[in-house]
């Protein structure tokens, strides 16, 4: 729950993301500080039944009108009938004034998931009144947990954020009983010695930051890289397992019904994986995602044979019928928790039932993990917020990874024709594969074109006058490969009045962005590791100039590498009005994170890569 | 009556200049009216209530060693006897060492502080007080005609039909006696639930904050 700057990183529930439909990663901040912490304190005291009394007072200052519009309203949220909240909010002017927000002026809302779904979720917003740039934003919480989620459970990590001033913060956690149940693990922050008096142990760190970290285009997430203090009752990640494997012990029983099902599904298939294939498909294409968080079910699935009559479900859920029908076909599976929303690739050092966001399925037997929530994913392909991520096995108690994306897993081809007129409009067709985690992107990118928008489709993306039409093949088809093509009109392509030039991937309908693949605006350095892209993507594009038009110069084809990237750039003139360009971008990366410390090395040589891409074919 | 009333509530702050002996400041003498010992009583004020503490009843008695410079700022403040709270213990230690001053002497001594934390008490100064804000109708024109402004949290006590039985300063006062006599007069017209104990009422105390704003000009 990174709600604000300093995020408590308590996640109340388990939401489900959506791998397929999960949103790209918000654009980092822009660079001026639109706003600056004054002061974070808080108070945590917790039991260990997992009981915690919490105070949390943050005065923030808006330094400027984006600042002043991020903090004019603030929403909190918690369940009812396990956690309390009381707020106390004012705004604090420059001038000393303070103006308080009554208790009726804190609005009360209900929900706060934007999927379709069910949520006992309860959100208080403050509205601060009359706030303006240089004056304090003050929130003051009490938040008690008065039933803990996992009885005996605690764990919480606080990050504190790098790209913001941080003048002062405090966090003082209080540990009741032992101290040593408490695993704590403490980077970035300046800690007192504990003191221990009265049964109790206080634990105090401070922190302060007043050097903004510039934002990193990219960048990972880990918390292992973030100043931060993690606490936590549970010693390894096995523990975690254990408390998810006791609340999932009897959600996938094999009911006469999901026998019956199963055994239908399957009719006529002997080979298992086919079965297994079968099964999925079936979940995946009729089990609708509802997101249900009520309660303790943010982490109790429903069982089985409900969600089956019911005909939908959440994560949770969804695995929980898979997991049934494969037991009734003999095809043994494991739930897996996986952080799909987030850029983490590493496992914090502090074990937490609360640091995953999604489940899926594993099958031991072919060694594959499957994401029946992912409407577009094949049975052997996952979503790309899914790969490559550190995972926690339920039933088999242990941590994995997730397969990467490679070069050899997911892919685009286009082949292009474009024709330009003599009135300097165009018309082409691009026939498009995609295979693996790009196959699911573009099934749902192409089922969610209207039908009767593709002209706008179109128009946004090639410009004023141009037309199109898609030929979307079966978006509903669960396989690894997706094949799709586009016709098209430009309304305005070139100007080929007399000389001039054309680049070919600006030219018509390209699906492929390279540059963005490569990093189109690479940061002067980093200092964080980052999101390396990996795929291979293809484009053969043929352009035809009309008549009275011939190409005259041809860039140079070129091959530029750089640590698992290989860009191969090559022009041919086919005739004197046709040109076909080949560009082919293989990136194979030796993990999903390329660290910082190669960065200089390499950027020379993606600097390249951007520039060869731009290059133009002259024509008189 | 009234004294007792606020005294049964108030976190009790008590300089015990003779009672312990000095252990690890032997060096430096015990402050005593005759050498100069002067508390400057408005900086004497006593700390909000820990919100935590609040919710998880802590309460008890901190006693503080506190060496007194010749300037009267405190220097090292220590927790001598705690409360049995971390909590309280630190907020008090770290509210003497901020806030509390004397008169300058002539020479650097070592008195104690004894403060005491009762959570059945509404504490004076609890910013979850209920604000009220007087209006210019209210204001006692005495008050409107010199520009007094300012906070006075009020004690109330409630009897279990919600009857107030009370009304008194906490100590927390505008400083304008006008503003807090008109605030305990406002008070006695409040109507307030009583808090319930297992469903039933009971006898209870709240502090509201009465807040004299003058408007702007």
């Amino acid at each position: 729950m990174s709600r604000i700057w300093l995020a408590i990183a308590f996640l109340f529930s388990m939401p489900c993301a959506r791998a397929a439909e999960a949103p790209p990663p918000a654009d980092q901040p822009p660079s001026g500080q639109p706003y600056e912490i004054v002061r974070n304190d808080v108070d945590l005291e917790v039991a260990p039944d997992g009981h915690t009394w919490e105070m949390d007072e943050t005065h923030t200052r808006p330094l400027n009108l984006v600042g002043l519009q991020a903090l004019t309203q603030t929403t909190l949220s918690y369940t009812e009938g396990y956690q309390r909240l009381q707020i106390l909010a004012y705004t604090l002017k420059k001038d000393g004034r303070r103006i308080d927000i009554p208790d009726s002026d804190i609005l009360k809302g209900t929900g706060e998931t934007s999927a379709p779904g069910f949520s006992d979720v309860r959100t208080m917003t403050v509205v601060f009144p009359n706030l303006e740039v240089g004056d304090e934003a003050v929130l003051i919480t009490r938040i008690e947990q008065v039933k803990p989620w996992f009885p005996g459970v605690f764990a919480s990590t606080i990050v504190y954020p790098r790209d913001t001033v941080v003048r002062e913060a405090t966090l003082a956690l209080t540990t009741r009983g032992d101290d040593s149940k408490f695993h704590i693990t403490a980077s970035g922050v300046n800690g007192e010695q504990p003191l221990s008096a009265g049964g109790k142990t206080r634990h105090v760190w401070h922190y302060h930051n007043d050097t903004v970290q510039t934002p990193e285009p990219g960048a990972t997430d880990d918390i292992q890289d973030q100043p931060r203090v993690e606490v936590t009752t549970l010693s390894d990640y096995k523990s975690v397992a254990g408390y998810f494997a006791g609340l999932f012990a009897d959600k996938a029983e094999v009911t006469p019904d999901i026998s019956s099902l199963a055994g239908k599904l399957t009719a006529g298939i002997s080979d298992r994986r086919a079965q297994a294939r079968a099964l999925y498909d079936w979940v995946s294409t009729n089990i609708r995602y509802v997101d249900i968080v009520l309660g303790a079910g943010g982490f109790i699935p429903h069982a089985a044979a409900d969600v089956l009559k019911n005909g939908y479900g959440d994560c949770k859920d969804h695995v929980m019928l898979l997991k049934a029908l494969l037991a009734a076909k003999g095809i043994k599976s494991a739930s897996v928790l996986i952080r799909a929303g987030a850029s983490q690739f590493r496992l914090p050092d502090a074990p937490s039932p609360f640091l995953f966001d999604h489940l899926i399925n594993y099958i031991p037997e072919f060694d594959l993990f499957v994401d029946s929530t992912a409407r577009y994913a094949a049975f052997d392909a996952l979503p790309a917020t899914d790969a490559g991520k550190p995972v926690v096995v339920v039933e088999e108690g242990r941590t994995a990874v997730t397969p990467p994306d490679t070069a050899a897993s997911t892919s685009i081809s286009v082949k292009s024709r474009i024709t330009v007129n003599a009135d300097g409009s165009a018309d082409g067709n691009a026939d498009v594969e995609t295979v693996g985690s790009n196959a699911i992107l573009y099934r749902a990118i192409m089922a969610a074109i209207q039908p009767d928008r593709e002209n706008d489709f179109f128009r946004a993306l090639l410009g004023a006058d141009s037309t199109g039409k898609l030929g979307r093949g079966d978006t509903g088809a669960l396989t690894r490969d997706y094949a799709f093509s586009a016709h098209y009109h430009v309304g305005h392509a070139a100007n080929i009045a007399g000389p001039g030039a054309i680049s070919v991937l600006s030219l018509g309908f390209h699906p492929i962005s390279f540059p963005s693949l490569i990093g189109t605006n690479l940061p002067v350095r980093r200092t964080r590791d980052y999101v390396c892209a990996a795929g291979l993507y293809r484009d053969t594009s043929t352009i035809t100039l009309p008549g009275h038009a011939s190409i005259s110069t041809l860039p140079p084809s070129q091959v530029i590498t750089a640590q698992g990237i290989r860009l191969a750039v090559t022009y041919e003139k086919v005739s004197p009005q046709t040109v076909r360009a080949q560009t082919e971008l293989r990136m194979d990366p030796a993990g999903p994170v390329c660290p910082a410390s190669g960065y200089d090395q390499i950027r020379p040589q993606l600097s390249r890569m951007i520039g060869a891409l731009l290059a133009q074919v002259i024509y008189q | 009556m009234q004294n007792r009333f606020c005294c049964g509530l108030v976190a009790v702050l008590a300089v015990l200049a003779v009672l312990l002996p000095v252990q690890a400041m032997a060096q430096v003498v015990e402050c005593t009216p005759a050498r100069g010992l002067k508390p400057i009583m408005a900086t004497h004020t006593i700390p909000p209530y820990p919100d935590v503490s609040v919710m998880t009843s802590e309460q008890g008695t901190v006693l503080l060693g506190v060496v007194i410079g010749k300037d009267g700022m405190p220097g090292d403040v220590q927790i001598e006897q705690s409360s049995g709270s971390l909590r309280l213990d630190i907020t008090a230690r770290d509210h003497v060492k901020a806030n509390w001053r004397w008169e300058p002497m002539a020479e650097a001594c070592h008195t104690k502080v004894s403060m005491r934390f009762d959570v059945h008490d509404r504490q004076p100064g609890d910013r979850w007080s209920p604000i009220i804000r007087p209006g210019i109708a209210d204001y006692p024109p005495q008050s409107l005609k010199a520009g007094e402004q300012g906070d006075s949290i009020v004690m109330i006590l409630l009897g279990q039909d919600g009857t107030i039985l009370k009304v008194g300063p906490t100590g927390h006062g505008s400083g304008y006696p006008a503003l807090d006599a008109k605030s305990e007069e406002l008070a006695k017209t409040l109507r307030l639930k009583p808090a319930t104990m297992d469903g039933k009422p009971v006898f209870t105390v709240v502090t509201v904050d009465f807040r004299w704003v003058l408007p702007a000009k």
